[in-house]
């Protein structure tokens, strides 16, 4: 019986507890407030002394580096962004965009050989449709084409719509001499865009280079009208 | 008997303690409503608590972020400028609220407005490598490479 009563006691002062850790619960909670000054749109009481800001807001230092290898390439400083994304990769040598942007960087200052060197260590799990374009772009300006082919078509499986892209290839496999599979492209750039003048000229030239004169013909006089 | 005194004194004095906080301590209150609200993504339902606390005066460290916060994220981003503006108006040396406004202003592309901003803030706290960056960010959004790549630097202790 002297159990039962101070279990139920027990349970009582239990409950009151949660009750009044819940009461209070605000007021443990936060730091003291501080008034400050009150906009005139609000109401025309003022003022407070300012504190500083809060601290807890950062950005890491490898990520400012990243954004300022960006900027050093929009700048076409190509040597000194290099060196960045370098040391950005030192830190984070599993940031593939970092690298992907660091390849478009080689790419631009002209040294694609680096670049290419870059994205093959890249996992091909990790390549993106924009990655894979940038990679058949560096193995076309090495000529390739073998290389740079299935990238440019596993791009446009996924992206049938990028016509600059289609155009890439079409233009890539003219060179080829694979006549019948540019005019293929270009024919489905035609469907899509057939008052593209500059396309149905090119257009009209691989049909020249694939002995069809007469169709070639035809197509340059569609441009001229 | 004396148990169930002291059953009463318990509850008596929680819920006292209750009522005296709701009493004495209304703003943290609202705020807490807010937060609840803003916790929830509930932004549009977090504005009314939070512009009441603006307007009782009342301060905490997230308020003036979770505020503009709720403005973007519903849109009313002309309420949120009115007040940040007001703000450093009466109170230039308002800190988080020159902050505040130029990241809205940035979200606006209004970057030459938060680039000045964050220069302002920067005056004051020099040393500060994440407003820094901020300014780093809308330097490059507007075009101002030059600027950023020297802000960045800075930034990086450079």
């Amino acid at each position: 019986m002297e159990n039962i009563r101070i279990r139920r006691f027990l349970s009582t002062c239990i409950s009151l507890g949660f009750f009044f850790i819940f009461g209070t619960s605000y007021a443990f909670s936060e730091e003291n407030p501080q008034k400050f000054y009150v906009p005139q749109s609000i109401q025309e009481t003022s003022v407070s002394k300012t504190k500083m800001v809060k601290p807890g807001e950062e950005i890491p230092d490898w990520v400012a580096r990243w954004e300022l290898a960006r900027v050093l390439s929009y700048t076409k400083r190509y040597d000194e962004s290099i060196t960045e994304y370098e040391r950005v990769l030192k830190e984070k040598p599993d940031l593939v965009d970092a690298k992907v942007e660091l390849a478009k960087v080689l790419f631009w200052k002209g040294d694609d050989k680096t670049a290419i060197k870059i994205l093959e260590k890249i996992p091909p799990k990790n390549i993106t449709g924009d990655t894979k374009v940038l990679m058949a772009d560096l193995f076309v300006t090495q000529k390739d084409y073998g290389k740079a082919e299935p990238l440019y078509r596993a791009h446009l499986n996924s992206h049938p719509e990028d016509r600059a892209v289609r155009l890439k290839l079409a233009e890539m496999l003219s060179w080829q001499k694979k006549y019948d599979a540019s005019l293929a492209e270009y024919k489905k750039i035609l469907k899509a865009q057939p008052d593209d003048i500059q396309v149905r000229r090119r257009y009209a030239f691989v049909l020249i280079w694939a002995g069809r004169h007469s169709e070639a013909a035809l197509e340059l006089k569609k441009t001229l009208n | 008997m004396r148990r169930y005194v002291v059953i009463l004194i318990l509850i008596a004095a929680a819920l006292f303690t209750t009522v005296a906080y709701h009493l004495f301590k209304p703003d943290w209150v609202i705020f807490r409503k807010g937060e609840g609200y803003f916790a929830k993504k509930e932004y549009s339902k977090a504005i009314p608590y939070y512009a009441r606390l603006l307007k009782d005066g009342f301060e905490a460290p997230k308020l003036l972020s979770h505020f503009g916060t709720s403005c973007v994220a519903t849109g009313d981003f002309g309420k949120a400028i009115t007040i940040f503006e007001d703000i450093i108006k009466q109170s230039p040396d308002k800190l988080s609220a020159v902050k505040e406004l130029a990241n809205i202003y940035v979200i606006f592309g209004r970057f030459k407005k938060a680039v000045m901003l964050y220069q302002t803030f920067l005056e004051d706290q020099p040393d500060n490598t994440y407003v820094r960056i901020l300014l780093a960010r809308a330097l490059t959004w507007s075009g101002r490479f030059e600027e950023a790549i020297v802000e960045y630097k800075a930034a990086l202790g450079e």
